[in-house]
């Protein structure tokens, strides 16, 4: 359990101390809601759609959930070759408890980031049923503990970051658009903006 | 008494032989030399006595434990530095040191007490709560011997500790590490590159060529034995002058990547 604990709350530091990576967590999904909300937003009213903030902020929200969780599997990538990863590999520590310190602490600074979102898009104008945000936040939980997991099942197994990106590109191009249809009911990330 | 034994540990890569066949030993309280050109062999033997990696066939024993079939207890016996640092660099010195007692399941005092004394040998405690990101290369690899050195190891691994430094720091290093050896009793077994820093440490000498052992000794055996001045002279004359062939691995074209966004 100590293990666990010790390997999310190095998570948790590395990430509050990284001043670039709260910028650009923030910066890259307040461009998006000032760019295409402020843009799009009157032809989105006029084409008779409602509010397009409404419409667009539970989407930020997923990809800004998706996107830190399923790259702390990079993180691994390079950890493994020059960081920390290869010091933990030769402690006597076992393998799961190395994998759930890590699942849980890149889930935690996802979900931490997707409620940074939450935050600003309220601010923005984003007006949830107050009934639905439990729910949303327990489901933002879900998807930050599942995204993280599954970068970390590939980042343990793949040793290039180019491989790693392409696969995950794919992933997820089979969440967002299913043309076979084989997959049709599991889009964890489509189900949960919908929610 | 030996406290590493190798019998004839051999290590495949699909058709390519990294490791082939090799033994030796070393004593305790011994500071050993794994000397060899570029893909020698090194890396991968101490990967393998550090249970990164499992041999495709021999025997290995640390301090009288089989790394492969006890992988936990044998990793309570080492420390490691690593050729690539291996620190956090987004933690403070401390942090370091605390996260490594955990793993090795310290009790908190202990834990402390250790780092304290051991970052004031490497002359860093001053310097203890300040972001590892901020300090220079030498001062990254003193606080992985000190990290390596936490848990009372019985020996330490050091995979070109000096690689990269200038020649004031690499004699700061392997001061600290001469001490260690002698107030903490700790076995060293070393590789490097630089010959001259082996025969000024090194109590024993082993030279791996094209994975295979080649030469066993003190450094003043190797110089007797090849007729030579130094031991960077019997290194040249053992292995030969030409150039090894190296492919580009994944790991280099990371290597690359860092160094890139270093600069």
């Amino acid at each position: 359990m100590k293990i666990i604990y010790i390997l999310w709350l190095r998570q948790l530091k590395r990430y509050f101390r990284s001043r670039s990576r709260l910028i650009g967590s923030i910066g890259q999904p307040l461009l998006f809601l000032v760019a295409l909300g402020f843009g799009f937003g009157s032809v989105f009213e006029r084409a008779g759609q409602g509010s397009y903030i409404q419409f667009l902020s539970p989407g930020i929200i997923a990809m800004s959930i998706l996107f830190t969780a399923i790259f702390s599997g990079i993180e691994i990538i390079w950890d493994r070759q020059f960081g920390f990863l290869k010091e933990t590999l030769v402690a006597p520590v076992s393998r799961l408890n190395i994998v759930f310190g890590r699942t849980l602490g890149g889930a935690t600074v996802a979900f931490f980031q997707g409620l940074i979102v939450l935050i600003i898009t309220l601010l923005l104008g984003f007006h949830p049923a107050l009934a639905q945000i439990p729910l949303a936040i327990v489901f933002m939980m879900l998807i930050a503990l599942l995204f993280t997991a599954f970068g970390t099942a590939m980042g343990s197994v793949l040793k290039d970051m180019q491989g790693f990106q392409l696969i995950m590109n794919s992933c997820f191009q089979v969440d967002c658009a299913d043309h076979c249809g084989c997959g049709r009911s599991f889009k964890p990330l489509y189900h949960s903006t919908a929610v | 008494m030996n406290i590493i034994q190798v019998e004839n540990l051999t290590r495949k890569f699909k058709d390519f032989l990294a490791v082939d066949n090799i033994s030796f030993n070393v004593g305790l309280g011994e500071i050993f030399a794994f000397l060899g050109p570029n893909g020698a062999g090194k890396t991968t033997t101490i990967k393998m006595l550090t249970t990164l990696l499992k041999p495709s066939s021999g025997l290995m024993t640390l301090h009288g434990v089989d790394p492969v079939a006890r992988p936990h207890q044998a990793r309570q016996l080492f420390g490691i530095v690593f050729q690539d640092p291996s620190v956090d660099e987004e933690l403070t010195a401390w942090e370091n040191m605390e996260i490594h007692g955990v793993f090795y399941h310290l009790a908190k005092d202990i834990r402390r007490q250790r780092t304290d004394e051991l970052l004031k040998i490497v002359e860093l405690w001053d310097r203890r709560k300040e972001l590892v990101k901020n300090f220079s290369g030498g001062m990254k690899r003193r606080l992985e011997i000190a990290r390596g050195l936490l848990h009372h190891p019985k020996i330490l691994f050091l995979d070109e500790p000096t690689l990269g430094l200038d020649p004031q720091t690499r004699n700061h290093i392997w001061q600290h590490i001469k001490n260690l050896n002698q107030t903490e009793g700790i076995t060293v077994f070393f590789t490097t590159h630089y010959m001259e820093e082996a025969e000024r440490v090194a109590s024993q000498v082993a030279i791996i060529d094209h994975g295979r052992i080649i030469i066993q000794g003190s450094p003043e055996d190797l110089k007797q034995k090849t007729k030579t001045r130094s031991l960077e002279e019997a290194f040249i004359q053992l292995t030969g002058h030409a150039l090894r062939p190296e492919e580009v691995t994944n790991i280099d074209r990371l290597r690359q990547t860092r160094r890139l966004f270093r600069r």
